[in-house]
C-alpha cells in the first residue's frame, strides 16, 4: 500500500525496532524522506528543551511518528518505576505540533487490554493511549493525533497471539500499512483514535477456553 | 491511499445514499466491480450507471429471501464476492423523544434495518467468502454506538449492537480468512443530516453550532472522508486488523471538549 507523501519529511522517534523500520520503509516507498528525530539533537528532557531543539531537526516535516521504547525491548520497566515515557511523548508532540499536520504514536495493544504479569508496562501503554486522545483535543484542529496499538509481531509474545482469531502474529509490513492509513494526508477526520492492529486479540474470546 | 482492488467484487448496501455512494465510487476508482444495493432501486440504477463496472440490485435488507437472491445474483454476475460493506441504515427523524415515549413501531423499524438487516446480509455474504477462503466485511456503525446520545435510543442501541456483532463475527470468521471491522462515522454531511442538523441554507442551526464545539475538528465529515476509512478496512492491505472499530469522527469521542 502507498500514500501520497512525495517530497514530504516524516520524523520518527525510536524508529530502530522492527516496527519502526517497517513504518519508515513504507513511508520511504511512498516518497517521503524519513528522518530519525533524535539524530538532529532532539532533547526530550523537558518541554522547554524539546521545543528549543525540535525546529532544528528537519525542514517542513508533515508527520511525527513516535514509537514507544517498550515495543523495541523486552527489558521493561519493573513495577513501581515512573512511566517517564509519557512525558517524552507529550514533549515531542507539543514541540513538533507547530510544524507537523499529523502525529502517530506507536504503542502496544497491552495499553488496550493489560498483559498478565506486565502491570507497569500495560498501565504505561494505557497512559500513552489516553495521552494520545488528550493531545488530539489539545492540538485540534491543526494536528490530528492518533495511536496505533500493536499486537504480536513476528516471534513476539505468545500472550499476544493467544486469543487472536487470526491465530498468528503480524508481519511488520502489516503494521506499517495501518500506520500509513493514519499518516496519510488523506486522513483528515480520524483523530484521538487508538487503532488496534492485533489480529483481533483484544476483542474477546477466540478460543474454546 | 493507493489500494488495488482490481478483480475484486464489492457489495455495498445503501449505495444510493450519501456514504454508500461515495464508498462505491471510491472502490470503483480502485478497480473493484460494485454491486450497488439499495431499497431505493431508482437511486441504485443511477449510481451504478455512473460506475465503470457495476450492477444495481433493489433489495430490502430486512427480507432474507431478497438478501439471499441478491448475493446469488452477485456471484452469477461477477463470479465472486470479496467485500461486503454493510452501510444501509436509518435513524429516526420524526420521533426525537425519550425512551418512555419511543414508539414500538419506530423501534422495530430502526433495529430491523440497522441490526437485523446487517445480520441477514452478513450471513448471506459470508457463504461465498468462506467458500473462496476469505473476504472483508465492513460494518458502518456510528459514534453513538460508543458514546450515547439522547432522543434516539433505537439507533444508539442498534449501532452498539453492530459494533459488538462485528467483534463476534471477527472471532468466528477470522479462522475462515474473513476480516471483519466496523467504522464509526461522526457527524457527516449528507442529505439526511442536513435536514436534521442544518438549516435550509445549509448553514448550522444554533444547536448544531453548539454541538460542533464538542468535535475537536469543529466540523462534520465529508462522505469522502468516511469512504477513505471504509476503503482501508476493505483493502487486501488490511490483513491484521480485525474486530476493530475505526473512529472517523473528528475526535468527537476522544473526550469532552467542554
Ligand atoms: N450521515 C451521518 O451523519 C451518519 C453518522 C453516523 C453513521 N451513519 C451511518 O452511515 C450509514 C449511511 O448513512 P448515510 O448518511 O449515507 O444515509 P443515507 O440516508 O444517505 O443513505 C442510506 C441508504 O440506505 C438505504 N436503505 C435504507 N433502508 C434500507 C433497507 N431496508 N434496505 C436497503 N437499503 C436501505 C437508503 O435508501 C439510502 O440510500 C448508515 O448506516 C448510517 O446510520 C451516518
Amino acid at each position: 500500500m502507498k500514500i501520497s507523501a512525495e517530497g514530504k519529511t516524516a520524523l520518527i522517534v525510536n524508529g530502530q525496532g522492527k516496527v519502526g523500520q517497517a513504518i519508515a520503509a513504507a513511508l520511504t516507498a511512498s516518497g517521503a524522506t524519513v528522518v530519525e528525530a533524535t539524530a538532529g539533537g532532539l532533547d526530550l528532557s523537558s518541554q522547554a528543551a524539546a521545543t528549543r531543539s525540535a525546529p532544528a531537526v528537519a525542514d517542513s516535516p508533515f508527520l511525527l511518528i513516535h514509537v514507544s521504547a517498550g515495543l523495541n525491548s523486552t527489558d521493561r520497566a519493573p513495577d513501581g518505576s515512573a512511566p517517564s515515557e509519557l512525558d517524552r511523548f507529550a514533549f515531542a508532540a507539543r514541540a513538533f505540533a507547530p510544524q507537523v499536520a499529523r502525529i502517530v504514536h506507536v504503542i502496544s495493544a497491552a495499553g488496550v487490554v493489560p498483559l498478565r504479569g506486565d502491570a507497569a508496562f500495560s498501565a504505561a501503554q494505557a497512559g500513552l493511549a489516553s495521552l494520545t486522545r488528550a493531545l488530539a483535543m489539545e492540538l485540534a484542529p491543526d494536528v490530528v493525533v492518533n495511536a496505533l496499538a500493536v499486537g504480536a509481531v513476528d516471534d513476539a509474545d505468545e500472550r499476544l497471539v493467544s486469543h487472536s482469531p487470526l491465530k498468528r502474529a503480524a508481519t511488520p509490513a502489516e503494521i506499517a500499512n495501518a500506520a500509513l492509513f493514519l499518516a496519510d494526508p488523506a486522513n483528515t477526520y480520524t483523530t484521538g483514535h487508538v487503532m488496534t492492529v492485533d489480529g483481533g486479540w483484544s476483542i474477546g474470546y477466540a478460543r474454546d477456553f | 491511499m493507493d489500494v488495488d482492488l482490481t478483480g475484486r467484487v464489492a457489495f455495498v448496501t445503501g449505495a444510493a445514499g450519501g456514504i454508500g455512494r461515495a464508498t462505491a465510487e471510491r472502490m470503483a476508482a480502485c478497480g473493484a466491480a460494485i454491486v450497488v444495493a439499495d431499497i431505493n432501486g431508482d437511486g441504485a440504477i443511477e449510481v451504478a450507471g455512473q460506475l465503470p463496472k457495476a450492477i444495481a440490485i433493489t433489495v430490502d435488507i430486512r427480507d432474507s429471501d431478497a438478501v439471499e437472491a441478491a448475493v446469488s445474483k452477485t456471484v452469477e454476475s461477477f463470479g465472486r464476492l470479496d467485500i461486503l460493506i454493510n452501510n444501509a441504515g436509518v435513524n429516526t427523524f420524526k420521533d426525537r423523544v425519550d425512551i418512555d415515549a419511543f414508539p414500538a413501531e419506530e423501534w422495530r423499524r430502526i433495529v430491523g434495518i440497522d441490526l437485523d438487516g446487517l445480520y441477514l446480509m452478513s450471513k448471506a455474504a459470508a457463504k461465498p467468502m468462506i467458500a473462496a477462503g476469505g473476504g472483508r466485511i465492513v460494518n458502518v456503525a456510528s459514534v453513538v454506538g460508543v458514546t450515547a446520545m439522547r432522543l434516539q435510543s433505537a439507533f444508539v442501541a442498534a449501532k452498539a449492537g453492530v459494533i459488538h456483532l462485528t467483534r463476534s463475527m471477527a472471532l468466528e470468521l477470522g479462522p475462515k480468512g474473513i476480516i471483519v471491522n466496523s467504522i464509526a462515522p461522526g457527524s457527516v454531511m449528507t442529505e439526511g443530516t442536513r435536514q436534521l442538523f442544518y438549516g435550509e441554507d445549509g448553514s448550522f442551526r444554533a444547536q448544531t453550532a453548539a454541538f460542533m464545539k464538542h468535535i475537536p475538528l469543529g466540523r462534520p465529515a465529508t462522505v469522502e472522508e468516511i469512504a477513505e476509512g471504509i476503503l482501508f478496512l476493505a483493502a487486501p492491505d488490511n490483513s491484521y486488523m480485525t474486530g476493530h472499530l475505526l473512529m472517523v469522527d473528528g475526535g468527537w469521542t476522544a473526550g469532552y471538549m467542554l
